[in-house]
């Protein structure tokens, strides 16, 4: 559970380095995906880091308390229902997990956008933020690969 | 149902209610402020090295380009424009002299998105409620409340801000308010002035604290009359949509 507070800090460190001229990718909820899809058939540890890390960037960084961890729980949900549903012989498949986790991405950084109707637009930087995100999920799909393959050997 | 799908369960919906529920009880409230407060204050430990490399590739960036001799110099005229536009209102005393602090904005909620926003200057750094914060020399709004180490502006598009301004062309006196979506208003000009569009406005003499003078917008539409009164559409010459740093004017008396 270490690797959601590293993210975590990770995350708010190099905001502060790019304040002002880019948001950078949700590390965390990329590790949270990456932790629920692991343990899909007990995912209840999981949901106390999700609101705690939540509510901590929603402190720090959006303002708008509740909203951030809302959607990491629901996320951790999510994953977790979606993976236990998968035939075990189908979960190491990392398209479907690629796709999981742009989509999660995309969920976590638009809903604050969503809710409070600002930063929307093809010009945004959240735009921009899930183009980096992009290159960090292809990053994580070949860890999930190589993971799998360790696990099968 | 076994006793871990029990568990998950509990776990699952009471850190979502809860979740929902700050979202939906935080919005305007003075405990997540302190909280948020809080949050950043603890939080420049650890970001610290951060604030370091920002600034220092800040730095190199600007050197790279030359910039920084042209900021140092603009900051220079902004200062020295500061003191002549005090000297011209012999009424004013600015104490020590109009300085400028600059700012980075690191907090803008979005449920006060129009109203106002938090700079890592606070009381420390001689930050004082009611000064004037511009963005590239145009006014952007007030300082509204000072912490030790940061403080809030609150724009000139808050419903709550009144500014009294001038019109440049015309030397007529309105108040300036915002609307709280982004729009802001000249009111009480009398109908009978027929202002034009295009038309300057600056700060008029408000308080020690906020010189006379400092570019704000333009008029940019003509309302409805109300009262004898007509109101006026304004357009801002700062661009509260990219606002990442602001320069407070500070030096003045309360």
């Amino acid at each position: 559970m270490a690797i959601v507070w590293f993210s975590l800090l990770a995350r708010d460190l190099l905001q502060v380095v790019f304040s002002g001229t880019a948001i950078v990718p949700d590390f965390t909820v990329l590790a949270l995906v990456w932790i629920a899809v692991f343990r899909c058939e007990d995912a209840t540890p999981l949901f106390i880091p999700a609101f705690a890390t939540g509510l901590f960037w929603d402190l720090r960084w959006t303002a708008l308390p509740g909203v951030t961890s809302s959607a990491y729980i629901l996320l951790v949900a999510g994953s977790a229902w979606a993976w236990s549903h998968i035939p075990p012989g189908r979960r190491g498949n990392p398209i479907l997990f690629f796709v999981w986790a742009i989509a999660a991405h995309g969920f976590s950084s638009f809903l604050p956008a969503l809710l409070s109707g600002h930063g929307l637009g093809l010009h945004s930087p959240l735009v921009s933020q899930q183009g980096m995100a992009l290159a960090c999920v292809l990053g994580l799909t070949a860890l999930f690969i190589r993971q799998g393959r360790t696990r099968h050997d | 149902m076994g006793r871990t799908g029990t568990r998950y369960w509990i776990f699952f919906l009471g850190t979502l209610s809860l979740s929902l529920l700050l979202a939906a009880v935080s919005p305007g409230s003075l405990l997540v402020d302190k909280a948020m407060d809080l949050t950043g204050l603890v939080m420049r430990v650890p970001e610290w090295p951060a604030r370091i490399l920002r600034n220092a590739v800040a730095r190199t960036v600007d050197l790279a380009a030359g910039e920084r001799a042209l900021r140092e110099r603009i900051d220079r005229l902004e200062k020295e424009n500061l003191s002549l536009r005090g000297l011209l209102q012999t009424t004013i005393n600015f104490g020590s002299g109009p300085g400028v602090q600059e700012g980075h904005v690191t907090l803008r909620s979005s449920a006060a998105w129009w109203s106002e926003v938090r700079i890592d200057r606070g009381f420390k750094d001689g930050i004082r409620p009611g000064m004037g914060a511009t963005q590239d020399g145009a006014l952007v709004g007030k300082v509204s409340r000072v912490e030790s180490n940061s403080a809030w502006i609150e724009l000139l598009t808050s419903p709550s801000l009144y500014i009294p301004v001038v019109v440049e062309e015309t030397r007529d006196l309105g108040v300036l308010n915002g609307e709280g979506d982004g729009n802001v208003w000249l009111l009480y000009v009398p109908a009978e002035k027929n202002l034009r569009i295009g038309m300057n406005l600056s700060t008029a003499l408000v308080s020690e604290q906020l010189p006379p003078g400092i570019p704000i917008g333009i008029v940019s539409g003509i309302g409805s009359e109300i009262g004898g009164y007509r109101i006026y559409k304004l357009s801002l010459n700062a661009d509260l949509s990219r606002l990442y740093k602001v320069k407070v004017i500070s030096g003045g008396k309360p």
